[in-house]
């Protein structure tokens, strides 16, 4: 019995250790008094203000208005970027007009974008989505396109020869066959969507969201906010790998050998 | 009758450095049910004379007729089974690789699945209709992609040196195998292969191909009784034969 329980027991050491000696370092410094306890609280402070605000219900409010905004502008981004890059991997024209473009936008941070979209758009929801549906798509795009380049030409031949059509091809070949890069792809772009909606709620003056409250915590130094605010952040960037994309990617590239887990 | 008609075919590949002759006016024909073995050394237009059967390349020239009917394309009347193991699709399971061709004809789901076990009977794959490629060999992955080619019972099977990427061992199970399989379905089968002992083991005929054009040295019938037992003198002697229509070439030259 202990020798199936020590492997986990020591898994959950190994992945909380790293943490316990940041917890460590960063209560040894907030104790020593070398900082003003307003700007580099103790974490018991910070666990206070998160529990505090959780029971208010104000940070739940502020972390579902940021979810709202992310999966908003993450699913325009995943439907508009995969049905984009999947056209660019199947039409040479298609490729020929977007790539350039494509190649050229990707690079650029999203943050430049920023007044622009919220001169366009104006201030709130309606930009921020925005925003992060266009930084997003950017590597949606790239991957699903290459996803389609790299599905083999023995796959098409033999579905071709057992009588599959284009639209069958695409469904049953094209797309599972690309499946692991468009995944890829999508990890990415959620990565992408989250820097840019908490930089954007810190500048678009919408009233509830991560970005903003941590924005609106440094006026009256409230840093145990901010450190809460990124805590919720951190939490839900984690609870989406664990909850969607790796259960995602275990189902099916993970399961069908072209993707190591 | 003949069943498969090639009639003087020629393809030429268009390359850097000019016009290459694939194929040069090759014509042959196979009888119903027969075992045919193409062989050659590598870019001889074996695979390429393949491929035009199968019809992924159009011939510049000449016709192919199946059954009568000119090919123009790929088709159902046809299975291909290639070299490469990753021709299996990785997201489908042994079971869902072979029904993949009943599938696309519109076979309800529960009567593809039973033909599709019945066909992985038939290479003893039965226990494995639920794994999913990575998980089996590479002499089990071409068992399957033969169950595949099998299933929604094209008149013809065109085999492009399956068992050539296998270890020696494996090889010669297959080769048992595919004798078995040959004979249980009487399907017409175009086989190439650059091996001389696989070709006299399986064919009814062989035909030698040579390079630079690609075209038809020598067709050899193989008069042995099967199951074709490999070391007995007829045997080689066959093999013989057939390795001096290869080899003449390359002194004449």
């Amino acid at each position: 019995m202990l020798d199936q329980a020590s492997p986990r027991w020591r898994g959950a050491l190994s992945v909380s250790a790293p943490f316990i000696v940041v917890a460590a370092l960063w209560e040894i410094v907030a104790r020593s008094g070398t900082f003003p306890r307003r700007l580099f609280p103790p974490l018991e402070d910070v666990a206070e203000t998160l529990a505090r605000l959780t029971a208010a219900g104000i940070l739940p409010h502020h972390a579902f208005e940021t979810i709202a905004r992310l999966l908003g502008g993450f699913g325009i981004a995943a439907l508009a970027g995969v049905a984009l890059g999947i056209l660019m991997g199947r039409s040479r024209r298609a490729e020929d007009l977007l790539m350039p473009l494509v190649s050229t936008g990707a690079p650029i941070p999203g943050l430049a974008y920023a007044p622009l979209f919220l001169l366009w758009f104006g201030l709130g929801n309606v930009g921020a989505v925005i925003l992060v549906a266009f930084v997003a798509a950017f590597p949606i795009v790239l991957n699903s396109w290459t996803g389609v380049k790299a599905v083999k030409e023995i796959w098409i031949r033999a579905a071709q020869s057992m009588g599959a059509g284009d639209r069958r091809l695409f469904r049953h070949v094209i797309l599972p066959g690309a499946l692991p890069y468009i995944l890829t792809g999508l990890r990415l772009g959620l990565a992408q969507a989250w820097r840019i909606l908490v930089a954007v709620e810190m500048l678009a003056a919408v009233p509830w969201g991560l970005g903003w409250l941590i924005f609106g915590a440094r006026e009256f130094l409230n840093t145990d906010a901010m450190l809460a605010g990124i805590a919720v952040i951190g939490a839900i960037g984690l609870a989406l790998e664990k909850l969607v994309f790796q259960p995602l990617e275990r189902y099916t590239v993970v399961r069908w050998g072209m993707m190591t887990s | 009758m003949h069943h498969i008609e090639i009639r003087n075919v020629t393809l030429v590949y268009d390359t850097p450095n000019g016009r290459v002759p694939g194929v040069r006016g090759v014509s042959f024909a196979t009888a119903p049910s027969e075992f045919l073995c193409i062989v050659g050394p590598s870019g001889c237009g074996k695979t390429t004379l393949l491929n035009i059967i199968a019809g992924f390349l159009a011939p510049a020239e000449g016709e192919i007729r199946i059954g009568g009917k000119a090919v123009t394309g790929y088709g159902l009347d046809r299975g291909i089974v290639f070299q490469d193991f990753a021709q299996l699709f990785p997201w489908r399971t042994a079971l869902g690789n072979v029904a993949f061709g009943l599938e696309m004809k519109g076979v309800p789901k529960a009567e593809r699945e039973a033909i599709a076990l019945e066909q992985l009977r038939l290479v003893k794959l039965e226990k494995f209709a639920g794994a999913y490629p990575h998980h089996l060999s590479g002499g089990m992955q071409q068992r399957v992609a033969i169950a595949r080619a099998l299933a929604y019972n094209p008149a013809v099977l065109l085999m492009d040196e399956p068992f050539a990427a296998l270890d020696a061992l494996t090889r010669d199970e297959m080769q048992r195998l595919l004798a078995e399989v040959w004979r249980a379905t009487r399907k017409t089968v175009v086989y190439v292969t650059h091996n001389v002992a696989e070709a006299v083991y399986l064919a009814d005929r062989v035909i030698v191909m040579t390079p630079h054009p690609g075209t038809i040295k020598a067709e050899v019938p193989i008069r042995l009784p099967r199951p074709r037992d490999p070391l007995s003198v007829e045997f080689l002697d066959y093999q013989k034969q057939l390795l001096r229509h290869l080899t003449q070439k390359e002194e004449a030259r």
